[in-house]
């Protein structure tokens, strides 16, 4: 089983969006993929497969383990309706963390070919723990970033936590990456300049995986996500090294003025 | 005096015939091991009380021996309030579930697992318990606000 975190450390760059249409496209190529939300405090797995369903607990088995449900010929698992309905989760840091390692841990998956994980956004102690907890057993992490200059920074600090952990890197998924008309037209509607996150990866080794657009035709997200899907499974996963790092970082910098000029 | 955690506590124990049928119905592995599991609730407050319990063949007893506690479940004895007059049933009141205050954290169960250990007590708890529960937690809030 070939497990893939979705990661960024910037919120609201469609993680869980990108964790469920990654493996419907998996899915279609014939893949028999699970879908695990780690995001323990707000899990939002179940919102975007439509579902409401609870986890099922083997609670007559001496060994302790959770069962997935099955949507779609996915299997997926979120503690969200355990809990009731979107409840503050307000366990400590400890806590959240042991929930988050059980649940990587304990679930009794089918056999599968993907595993893909959709993790919360931070580069908190608990996301330390989740790298750390599937660090031996991890086919590569996805970043899912929107290519705009105030998610740079952030896909900088990423890039450096991902670096530190030494998680091998599958590529970079460029999310909300331009609006598309209905008539077919391309554009940016956002204040803040777009940056070319295909440059970027291009210099430093990265894959750029695709560029996802904003749009309400779930035709065009599942055309993009069939062609991503097959650069994760041809992609070979790269642990990040200092000088691939400098060279996208060198890159980033350029890209950054481009935005500030064109900001003014 | 009885508390009133202590009271509620003893309504839950009583039934001992459900008990022993509970634990008929567990497959052999299951049964063969949870009997002998030790627990203990603490409730704190002027309300509240320390309670121990062992599972045996015959039903839920209480006891005093600490040693080898598998499960503690920690609560004060305002949570209590509100989870009884979740369990009352009062107009107006929501109170809280005993899921939602464990999410929120004002109840702690301590325990080999976070998940699985909290899931085996609410279940056990929502298909054996609660239900039965609305006239004993209509008198105990009264009886709680009444001392307040």
């Amino acid at each position: 089983m070939n497990r893939i975190i979705i990661s960024s450390l910037k919120g609201g760059t469609g993680k869980t969006s990108t964790t469920v249409n990654l493996g419907r496209a998996l899915h279609r190529a014939g893949y028999r993929v699970g879908l695990l939300d780690v995001d323990i405090v707000a899990p939002t797995l179940h919102k975007a497969l439509g579902v409401a369903e609870a986890p099922l607990w083997d609670l007559d088995s001496v060994k302790a383990k959770l069962l997935p449900f099955e949507v779609d010929g996915l299997y997926a698992l979120t503690l969200a309706s355990h809990y009731g309905e979107n409840p503050a989760v307000l366990w400590d840091e400890a806590t959240l963390i042991r929930a988050m390692q059980e649940v990587v841990r304990d679930v009794k998956w089918p056999p599968l070919d993907y595993l893909i994980l959709d993790s919360p956004p931070s580069s908190s102690k608990f996301m330390q723990a989740l790298y750390d907890a599937v660090a031996d057993d991890v086919y590569g992490t996805v970043l899912v970033f929107q290519p705009s200059d105030i998610a740079v920074a952030d896909l900088v600090r990423t890039l450096d936590f991902i670096k530190i952990k030494r998680v091998p890197v599958v590529g970079l998924i460029a999310n909300m990456s331009y609006c598309l008309s209905p008539s077919g037209e391309k554009f940016w509607p956002f204040i803040s300049p777009k940056v070319e996150l295909g440059a970027i990866c291009g210099e430093s080794g990265i894959a750029l995986l695709g560029e996802v657009p904003l749009t309400p035709s779930q035709e065009v997200i599942n055309l993009e996500f069939d062609k991503i899907a097959e650069r994760v499974i041809d992609v070979k996963p790269l642990i990040l090294k200092d000088s691939m790092l400098a060279k996208l970082y060198k890159r980033i910098a350029k890209e950054t003025v481009k935005s500030a000029v064109r900001r003014l | 005096m009885s508390t009133i955690a202590e009271k509620v506590f003893n309504f839950i124990l009583d039934d001992k015939l459900e008990q022993q049928a509970i634990l008929k119905d567990l497959p052999k592995d299951k049964r063969d091991a949870v009997v002998g599991r030790k627990g203990r609730l603490i409730v704190n407050g002027p309300d509240g009380g320390s309670f121990i319990v062992r599972l045996t063949p015959a039903g839920i007893f209480k006891e005093t021996d600490t040693k080898d506690i598998r499960n503690e479940i920690l609560m004060t004895d305002n949570t209590l309030l509100e989870i009884l007059v979740w369990l009352a049933h009062l107009p107006g009141e929501p109170g809280i579930s005993p899921r939602a205050a464990y999410v929120n954290g004002d109840i702690r169960i301590s325990g080999d697992s976070v998940l699985y250990d909290a899931e085996e007590i609410f279940n056990a708890m929502e298909k054996h318990a609660f239900a039965k529960m609305g006239p004993i937690a209509r008198a105990a809030v009264e009886e709680m606000r009444k001392g307040r």
